[in-house]
């Protein structure tokens, strides 16, 4: 029997060359599946197992969160301008899909710093960290999408028949949140205030992106928007799905081809760094 | 079989770290944005505020060889381990690792206080490479070994801290590595498992697994070890039979400087000055051989007269586990300086190093109020007694060999215990 050869060398990764780095990233993910599984189902029965409320805290927040808008928009203090769609539906479809986005990128910017003594003592392929998280806001978005269902049952605001693609739509909701959150994960293993910055930024960006309102017609938040990939990916299925109408095709597929640039740019960065971050844990 | 290349080989290896807390970030940021883009590190200089780890360490190991990595606290043992794993890169050398390797640098990661023992096995196997049919094939024997019974369906947070080590332990060694690298985690745990532990490792060595083996416990490196590498400072200090470096490892031993002072507490009547070994011809010695005699002269102050006081005299391990104490008879001590003769008509004790302690005490309830002493004590015997592999002490044994077959010689053998 010959047993495969490890080397460890400094330079390793550039040693490695940049193409046998992206064969040795799959490799490393194809071997993580089992223990990410595990890992995913240690945490989701610890959280769950002790809670009383259960899965109802996951609609706890967009419940709440659009309640507070409708209530705002009825008392007029906010002014949404009418969009074709009950407003409601409007603000629950939108918020859906930015809990997803916050819920994951905030979870997996964490993963390094939680795992402590985890990958400063035992090798295991780290990518593994990020199945918990990933199968986690999975599920959550499930509970979330039944949600959104009952409303828009409630409200008649069925959506048309493109809404079946909406995992498609989704994808690059994802891939933005883990790239970003590999990236910041590794920063956060030194940093440990990264995530009181992180959740200080997701609020301002919930607000600042039009998430629950439609997009102003000028001002400094029309100027700014315009390239924040995250209205295109948020705003432009809801069109689809709502009103039926395709507009914003050039910047929705740059957003889309962003999307993909960071996650593969956040992942790799993960797996080089790794080496490195533990040291300093 | 010997032509297999060593399973595990260390080329001039170094490992720097830094003090400074800043300077780690900004080394840290530094170095990932240039491993990321590609462009190559010079990994071989200091820069301000960094230090050597591990300076230049090669070794080899050989299938199904044990090696023991030694040294005091911070000389690099971990970090050479780390590296062994692969959760360091090394900064400048190289390593080869031909095999699987699992790590029992810490023992039962991952396991979550929230779930059952039966969870937490399944975890804990995904962590160390297992897949889940070969944990369902193990689950029996992993339990039987851990000794925890009916508790592996309650959470782990119930468990006392030694059910999670065996437990812990159990899974580690039933992953079946090809190399094995533990980190003194046989330390905890009572003797009974321990034992259990030491015999599980000499059968996964039998079957050929190669053991790194990172511990302080002298006595399990020279029970289980093959070879040993002694660590000072990050540098490879000896390395060779484990006796010899467990031998050197005492001598380089910071806490057993030669003569260190405990610091006298105001109230204690009676302060020990200083202390002098002599031989039976009244030289001055630090080092004796076994069976011979040794003076020992304590020179004492009294602050406070103390009537019928003891004057003691201890031996100890250098890692002051104690061997006996004796005590003078009961006399008064009056105000001012004064000196103390004992005798050791034959300082029983093989190779090592040793330490004395001298006191004086009161009696009664003054008896664990003193202040006291030590000096360090080399023994090498040379060549004409056992090892301290086999014991501590030596002691005088008549053979009588009454078997007609062997020509009538009256040994005088040595013998050994703990």
């Amino acid at each position: 029997m010959v047993s495969k050869i490890q080397t460890y060398r400094p330079n390793k990764w550039i040693d490695a060359g940049s193409f046998s780095l992206w064969t040795q990233m799959f490799q490393d993910l194809g071997n993580s599946l089992e223990l990410g599984y595990r890992l995913f189902v240690r945490d989701f029965s610890a959280k769950y197992r002790q809670s009383l409320l259960g899965a109802t805290w996951v609609v706890m927040f967009p419940l709440f969160t659009v309640g507070v808008f409708v209530l705002l928009n009825r008392a007029g203090v906010l002014q949404v301008k009418e969009s074709g769609v009950p407003y409601p539906v409007f603000a629950l479809f939108g918020l859906t899909l930015w809990t997803l986005f916050s819920g994951l990128i905030s979870s997996i910017a964490g993963v390094v710093g939680q795992a402590g003594s985890l990958i400063s003592k035992i090798h295991f392929p780290r990518i593994a960290l990020i199945h918990s998280p990933v199968l986690t806001s999975l599920v959550e978005l499930s509970v979330r999408l039944a949600l959104l269902a009952a409303v828009m049952v409630y409200y008649g605001a069925l959506p048309n028949g493109a809404f079946l693609l909406l995992p498609l739509f989704l994808l690059p909701i994802f891939f933005i949140a883990i790239g970003a959150g590999l990236f910041l994960s590794i920063l956060g293993g030194v940093f440990r205030d990264l995530p009181n910055i992180l959740s200080l930024f997701l609020t301002v960006m919930l607000f600042a992106t039009p998430v629950m309102y439609p997009m102003p017609e000028s001002g400094l938040l029309e100027e700014l928007n315009r390239f924040n990939p995250l209205y295109y990916l948020i705003e432009v299925p809801r069109d689809i799905f709502f009103q039926g109408r395709f507009d914003q095709g050039a910047a929705y597929a740059l957003s889309v081809l962003l999307s993909l640039v960071i996650l593969l740019v956040g992942w790799r960065f993960y797996h080089v760094a790794m080496n490195r971050i533990v040291e300093k844990i | 079989m010997n032509n297999r290349p060593p399973v595990i080989e260390a080329e001039n290896v170094s490992k720097k770290f830094c003090r400074g807390l800043k300077q780690v970030m900004a080394y840290g940021a530094c170095d990932v944005a240039r491993d990321f883009l590609g462009i190559r590190s010079d990994t071989k200089h200091l820069r301000s505020g960094e230090f050597w780890a591990v300076d230049d360490v090669s070794f080899q190991v050989n299938r199904g060889e044990t090696l023991g990595i030694i040294g005091a606290n911070g000389s690099g043992k971990s970090t050479i381990l780390k590296m062994l794993n692969g959760i360091y890169l090394p900064d400048a050398g190289e390593i080869r690792i031909r095999g699987r390797a699992g790590a029992l640098i810490e023992i039962g990661a991952g396991f979550h206080p929230m779930l059952t023992g039966r969870e937490n096995v399944y975890i804990n196997g995904a962590i160390l490479g297992m897949t889940g049919k070969q944990i369902d094939e193990k689950f029996d024997r992993i339990v039987d070994f851990s000794d925890i019974g009916d508790f592996i369906d309650s959470p782990v947070r119930h468990y006392s801290s030694g059910m999670y080590v065996r437990l812990g332990f159990s899974i580690a060694v039933h992953c079946e590595p090809e190399i094995l690298l533990v980190d003194e985690v046989l330390a905890v745990g009572d003797a009974l498992f321990f034992n259990k532990c030491t015999n599980k490792i000499r059968e996964l060595t039998a079957r050929g697994t190669t053991i790194v083996l990172v511990s302080h416990n002298m006595w399990l490196i020279q029970t289980m070890c093959d070879r040993v590498v002694l660590l000072n400072r990050g540098k490879v200090e000896k390395e060779g039979e484990p006796i010899e470096c467990a031998f050197a490892y005492a001598q380089i031993d910071p806490v057993s400087s030669p003569e260190c002072e405990i610091q006298p507490d105001h109230y204690l009547p009676v302060v020990v000055r200083h202390m002098e070994l002599r031989d039976g011809q009244g030289h001055a010695i630090a080092v004796v051989k076994p069976d011979s005699p040794l003076r020992v002269s304590i020179g004492y102050l009294c602050r406070k007269e103390l009537i019928r006081g003891h004057v003691f005299l201890r031996v100890t391990t250098s890692d002051g586990y104690p061997l006996y104490t004796s005590y003078s008879e009961a006399m008064d001590f009056k105000h001012g300086e004064g000196a103390v003769k004992a005798l050791i008509p034959s300082f029983s004790l093989l190779r090592g190093e040793y330490r004395i302690w001298a006191g004086i005490c009161g009696a009664g309830k003054e008896a664990d109020r003193y202040h006291e002493r030590q000096i360090k004590i080399s023994v090498d015997p040379g060549t004409d007694f056992p090892d301290s592999r086999y014991g501590v002490f030596y002691n005088r044994v008549e053979w009588q060999i009454e078997n007609s077959r062997v020509s009538r010689i009256k040994t005088r053998s040595n013998s050994a215990g703990v």
